[in-house]
């Protein structure tokens, strides 16, 4: 399954209802299904609550999802300023060198605290997928300007 | 006390906290648009709630048996289900009895586990129950 366009609150919804209907489609074990539709969701919500307007630029926001039987590959790719791209990498470079236990030690911290729920959400995003998908995540930035990046995450989601 | 009621939508739980039948509710999917303006009404209510049985004493009302059963939910909302649940061990320590249920499907381990934890660090217990999952 393939998207490229615009990514807003109706076109999230709308690749949600797609994916769980593949996933149905598809009968995949309920685990490995919920766990990629939350991934799903987190990511697809990041993208379209922290789309930028990049001057001068038209580049689609992407989203696609491959199957293997007991394996779901998602990918995901927008541009994004450089002040959201410094912001996604140190919070990448903060879990890429955990283990799944010392996210989720992150991760229960995060909902102990107060939080402040400015645009960047709650901070538990990133924590949350980086458990959903035993942290197997990778991801770059490639230049498009001096002040823009086009940010392209994939995550493996695993039965076990 | 007034029960507080939300009709599930696709993107919000169905919530029903009812004093008067003891029966509280939160089931659906959570991912609202806005998390802070879905959530935050409801957490007042619960801190309403809170004051009432400290004012009131606990004799006039209901055992409290709290069911959540999550389908999808985006991290937000579960920032938001954890403070419910710290106000519902709050509660409890009045001396009013509560009862959480977390219904997750079955075989979906990361669900369970996820109630586990939230048990765990809230130090109040669950009771949990599989369902069969679509």
């Amino acid at each position: 399954m393939e998207f490229n366009g615009q990514i807003d609150y109706s076109t999230h919804e709308r690749l949600v209802d797609s994916v769980k209907d593949l996933f149905q489609t598809h009968l995949l074990p309920i685990p490995l299904k919920n766990k990629a539709i939350h991934v799903v969701i987190e990511c697809l919500e990041n993208m379209y609550k922290h789309s930028e307007n990049i001057e001068n630029q038209i580049i689609n926001d992407s989203f696609s999802v491959s199957l293997k039987p007991d394996t779901i590959f998602l990918s995901f790719s927008n541009p994004v300023t450089k002040k959201r791209m410094l912001f996604l990498k140190e919070k990448f470079e903060n879990i890429e060198n955990l283990s799944v236990p010392e996210i989720k030690a992150k991760y229960n911290e995060q909902l102990r605290s107060q939080i402040n729920f400015s645009k960047n959400g709650a901070g538990l995003g990133i924590l949350r997928i980086g458990l959903l998908s035993n942290n197997k995540i990778k991801y770059n930035f490639e230049p498009i300007s001096e002040n823009s990046y086009y940010f392209r995450l994939f995550i493996t989601i695993d039965a076990v | 006390m007034e029960a507080y009621r939300f009709n599930k939508t696709k993107t919000t739980p169905h919530i029903s906290f009812d004093p008067a039948t003891g029966i509280f509710e939160i089931k659906g999917e959570s991912r609202p648009e806005n998390v802070r303006t879905f959530f935050e009404p409801i957490l007042l209510w619960i801190e309403d709630f809170f004051n009432h049985v400290k004012t009131n004493g606990i004799n006039n009302i209901n055992p409290i048996i709290l069911t959540i059963q999550l389908g999808y939910f985006n991290s937000s909302s579960a920032k938001f289900i954890f403070d419910y649940i710290l106000k519902m061990k709050h509660i409890k320590e009045l001396g009013l009895s509560v009862t959480i249920i977390w219904v997750h499907d079955e075989g979906d381990d990361d669900m369970k586990l996820a109630g586990m934890d939230l048990s765990e660090m809230i130090e109040i217990n669950f009771e949990f129950q599989e369902v069969r999952g679509k």
